[in-house]
């Protein structure tokens, strides 16, 4: 591998340690005095009503299709594993029975 | 008009190889008298949609996403009852009736005791393009339908590798 | 949380932030945390300081979120307040880089690569001066070329080119001693 290859890959991003945006959100929300603080919940409530109303459209139809998706998986794995079970078993019996013979 | 008809025929006649191979698995009254039931419906959309979310860094959902990637459909019916003689083994007829010219028997495995097995293939030379499974015990009926080329020893390999849980009717057998 | 996954809603996520969105500026701080955490940690070598610096910028973000004039304005000054902080606190505490076999190793996306390689690269490019270092790690982190490598650290291209070469050498040359 040649040098710059080694660096890309040597300094790839990397992910921070998990909850790192949660802290972040939290020392911001420690960070205003009291009265600052208070405005920004308000705000934030009020935001985000109006958030849920604009956006809402777009995030519930991500959601939607993430759920169908995440359930399409499941079937997918189940009805595999129910075929293969059944095609392994038929395949064995038929080994069985030919070894019989 | 006339390119419009045979642009009509044309497309006909390409969806009617995926048509043939999937069968009509509507049993009225059967899900009713089961005590579990499972149920998989799953056309093209449906598995399009799937492959997205199986994730690539699990082993058997790796094997699961490049199984469906040409799949048109996967369809599964499978009904466990109380008490044997609850379900009319003409449910298998009915679905033996659907397969055709073109679909070919390649197992039967018949028991009195154990399930009766019948493995039919559709295909395109060496390829199989179409599988319906039916599995018919005393207490129990499955039919497995899939339209689309699938490798047999493949899915018999994925059996029991998917973590999840077993079928809980296959363990006890001798 | 909804990932960003759009330009657009970048741009939308900023505009809720501004107004005080809580859950807009977190979703900002998810889309690039991965960015800003990385060049501190290739800087320090040292995850606890590169969280700490990752802290700092984005309270700084929050603070400054009026100034944000857009999605790639917003990329680029991470990149450079990040940058700033590193340099700025390295000089400060006159700290040298942590050698990598104090830490633990973070775990990185999977990829084709030789880890034991890697480590061993991180911990030559551990040992050059700061601005190399930073330089080197905007370049191949981020994939910049020199001409936007100035614009973040603020300094004319010839001299970050010059880093750059210079960096390039001392690891060509440790790398060939190995």
């Amino acid at each position: 591998m040649d040098l710059e290859s080694q660096l890309k890959s040597a300094l790839a991003r990397k992910q921070p340690p998990p909850g790192f945006a949660s802290r972040v959100v939290a020392a911001v929300n420690r960070g205003p005095r009291t009265e600052e603080r208070g405005r920004f919940r308000w705000r934030a409530i009020a935001a985000a009503a109006m958030l849920t109303v604009i956006l809402g459209g777009w995030t519930a139809h991500e959601i939607a299709e993430r759920r169908e998706g995440e359930r399409a998986r499941n079937e997918v794995l189940l009805a595999l594993r129910i075929a293969g079970a059944k095609v392994r078993y038929a395949q064995t019996q038929v080994h069985d029975i030919g070894s019989k013979r | 008009m006339k390119r419009s008809l045979i642009l009509l025929l044309l497309t006909t006649a390409m969806a009617l190889p995926c048509a043939a191979q999937q069968i009509n698995l509507d049993f009225p009254g059967l899900s009713e008298r089961a005590a579990e039931e499972v149920t998989v419906t799953l056309d093209a959309r449906m598995l399009r949609l799937a492959s997205k979310f199986l994730e690539s860094g699990d082993h058997d959902q790796r094997l699961a996403h490049d199984m469906i990637q040409k799949l048109q459909g996967i369809y599964v019916r499978s009904y466990e009852f109380d008490h044997e003689g609850e379900y009319d083994r003409s449910v298998v007829d009915r679905v033996r009736s659907q397969l055709g010219s073109g679909w070919q028997r390649i197992v039967e495995v018949k028991s009195r005791l154990r399930e009766n097995t019948e493995i039919y293939t559709q295909g395109r030379g060496d390829q199989i393009t179409g599988l319906v499974v039916i599995t018919a015990e005393p207490k129990e009926l499955t039919i497995v339908n899939i339209v689309g080329p699938i490798d047999l020893d493949r899915l018999a390999d994925l059996e029991g590798n998917f973590g999840i849980p077993k079928m809980s009717r296959k363990e006890s057998k001798p | 949380m909804t990932a960003i996954v759009t330009e657009a809603a970048v741009e939308t996520a900023l505009d809720r932030a501004r107004q005080g969105d809580a859950d807009a500026f977190a979703a900002i701080v998810s889309e690039h945390e991965a960015m800003v955490f990385s060049l501190a940690y290739h800087f320090f070598n040292d995850s606890a300081r590169a969280e700490e610096i990752g802290q700092d910028v984005f309270l700084q973000l929050y603070r400054n979120l009026g100034s944000i004039e857009g999605p790639a304005h917003l990329t680029h000054w991470l990149r450079q307040v990040t940058s700033r902080k590193c340099i700025d606190q390295l000089r400060r505490s006159k700290l040298r880089a942590v050698p990598l076999e104090v830490v633990g190793e973070i775990e990185s996306p999977a990829r084709p690569a030789d880890p034991l390689l890697d480590r061993k690269v991180r911990q030559l490019i551990a040992e050059l001066p700061d601005v190399q270092r930073m330089i080197l790690t905007l370049r191949y982190q981020e994939d910049l070329d020199p001409s936007e490598i100035c614009r973040v650290v603020e300094m004319p291209v010839n001299t970050v080119k010059s880093h750059l070469h210079r960096a390039l050498q001392s690891l060509r040359r440790r790398l060939g001693e190995q």
